[in-house]
C-alpha cells in the first residue's frame, strides 16, 4: 500500500510496460514526475490533483507494477532530506515531503507519527473534478456511437464488457447494467482501464473521455 | 459473428413473431446481465460459432408460448409438448438464420430448457438481454458469448 508520504519511483519494467499503455494526460504527468524523493502528495499538489486521486492513481500504478515506493538507508535518508542522525523532524509532513527544504528538527529522538491514513472509501472513489470519471454511461455511449448506434452498438458494448476479466466483473457486485442508467459508476480504476482496453481490443479505437 | 450479424439474428426473431402470429414484438431497452441470471418458463437456445462462440436464445413465459401456439392453431399445455414447441420455434428461427447467413456460420441444433433446468449457459457468462413485449407478455432475446 502506498501513502501520500511515500517517495515513489518508476519500476525497472516501466519502459517496457509503458509502451503498451493508454493513460490520461495527468496520469503520464504524475508518472514522469516521480523522482524517488518527492512525496506522492507533493507531486500531486504540483499537478493540481487532490489527495484521493493521487492515492487511487498510485495504488493502480503499483498494482500494474509501474511504480515502487522508495525505501532509504539511514545515510540516504539523512543526506537526501537534510536530517541529522539522532534528530527527528517535528512533524510527519516535514519528514516525508522531502522536496529539498531543510527539515525542521528538534533535539532528542522521538518516534515519527504518521497520522494520515487512507479512508477505505476514499481509496476507490476519486474526486470527479480531477480523476477520470468512473461513470459507465459515457464510456458505453462512446462504444455505441463508434459501432453505429442502436442495438448493434449495444451488442458491441456487451462485447467490450466481455473483455473485462471475470473476477473484476464479479467484484463489481452488480446484477445488471442498464444502458440508460446515468448514475452507475465503476468501482475502481482497474475496472475503468480494463474497459478502455476492451474498447481497444473490440473496436480498435482508443477511448478518450470527454 | 459480428455485432451486425447478431443484430440480424434479433431481426430474424422479431420477423418470425410478426409473420407467424401477425403481432410484432416491441423491443425494450437492453441490459447486460452479470451476476443475475433470468430465464423464463420456456427457453430455446441456438448455439453459434465462428469468431464469436456462444448462444442466442429466446426465453418466454408459459402464457406467451400458449398464445403463440394458439395463433398457429395449436392448443397444447402439456409441459413436454410445450418444451418441444419452443424447440420447434427456435428450429424455424435457426433455419431462417441459416438461410440468411449461408454456410459461413455453423448453427447447431437448438437446445430447450424449462426454467433453468438443462440450460446450456450459466450465470457466469455475461449476457446481453433484450426484453420485448409481445401482446401482453414480456419475453427476452438473449445473447451469451464466450469471452
Amino acid at each position: 500500500m502506498i501513502t501520500l508520504h511515500d517517495g515513489l519511483e518508476r519500476a525497472s519494467k516501466f519502459d517496457e510496460l509503458a509502451s503498451t499503455l493508454q493513460l490520461r494526460r495527468y496520469e503520464w504527468a504524475f508518472l514522469l514526475a516521480l523522482d524517488g524523493r518527492t512525496s506522492a502528495r507533493e507531486i500531486g499538489k504540483s499537478l493540481g490533483l487532490d489527495d484521493t486521486t493521487v492515492l487511487t492513481m498510485a495504488d493502480f500504478f503499483l498494482e500494474q507494477q509501474l511504480i515502487v515506493a522508495r525505501s532509504y538507508s539511514l545515510s540516504e535518508y539523512t543526506r537526501l532530506f537534510n536530517v541529522k542522525n539522532g534528530a527527528a523532524p517535528t512533524t510527519a509532513s516535514t519528514a516525508v515531503n522531502g522536496i529539498g527544504s531543510p527539515a525542521q528538527t528538534r533535539t532528542g529522538a522521538s518516534p515519527i507519527s504518521f497520522s494520515l491514513k487512507r479512508k477505505p472509501a476514499a481509496a476507490s472513489t476519486p474526486t470527479p473534478t480531477t480523476g477520470p470519471s468512473l461513470k459507465l454511461k459515457p464510456i458505453m455511449d462512446f462504444v455505441i456511437r463508434q459501432s453505429g448506434g442502436g442495438t448493434t452498438g449495444q451488442i458491441a458494448a456487451y462485447r467490450v464488457l466481455l473483455k473485462v476479466p471475470r473476477p473484476l466483473l464479479q467484484a463489481m457486485k452488480i446484477e445488471s447494467i442498464n444502458f440508460i442508467d446515468d448514475n452507475f459508476e465503476l468501482p475502481n480504476h482497474e475496472a475503468y482501464h480494463a474497459i478502455v482496453d476492451g474498447i481497444k481490443s473490440v473496436l480498435n479505437v482508443t477511448y478518450q473521455a470527454a | 459473428m459480428t455485432d451486425k450479424d447478431l443484430k440480424v439474428f434479433i431481426d430474424i426473431i422479431c420477423h418470425y413473431f410478426e409473420k407467424t402470429t401477425r403481432h410484432a414484438p416491441e423491443l425494450k431497452e437492453p441490459v447486460i446481465e452479470l451476476n443475475q441470471f433470468r430465464l423464463l418458463d420456456y427457453t430455446g437456445f441456438i448455439k453459434i460459432s465462428g469468431n464469436n462462440q456462444g448462444w442466442v436464445y429466446i426465453s418466454m413465459p408459459k402464457g406467451m408460448l400458449l398464445d403463440v401456439l394458439n395463433c398457429m392453431g395449436e392448443s397444447l399445455s402439456d409441459r413436454s409438448i410445450l418444451l418441444d414447441s419452443v424447440g420447434e420455434i427456435v428450429s424455424i428461427i435457426t433455419s431462417n438464420a441459416r438461410e440468411h447467413f449461408g454456410a459461413q456460420f455453423q448453427i447447431s441444433v437448438p437446445v430447450t430448457s424449462a426454467g433453468k433446468e438443462n440450460a446450456p449457459i450459466s450465470h457466469e457468462m455475461p449476457r446481453f438481454l433484450l426484453p420485448f413485449s409481445w401482446r401482453e407478455h414480456q419475453a427476452y432475446v438473449g445473447i451469451a458469448l464466450l469471452a
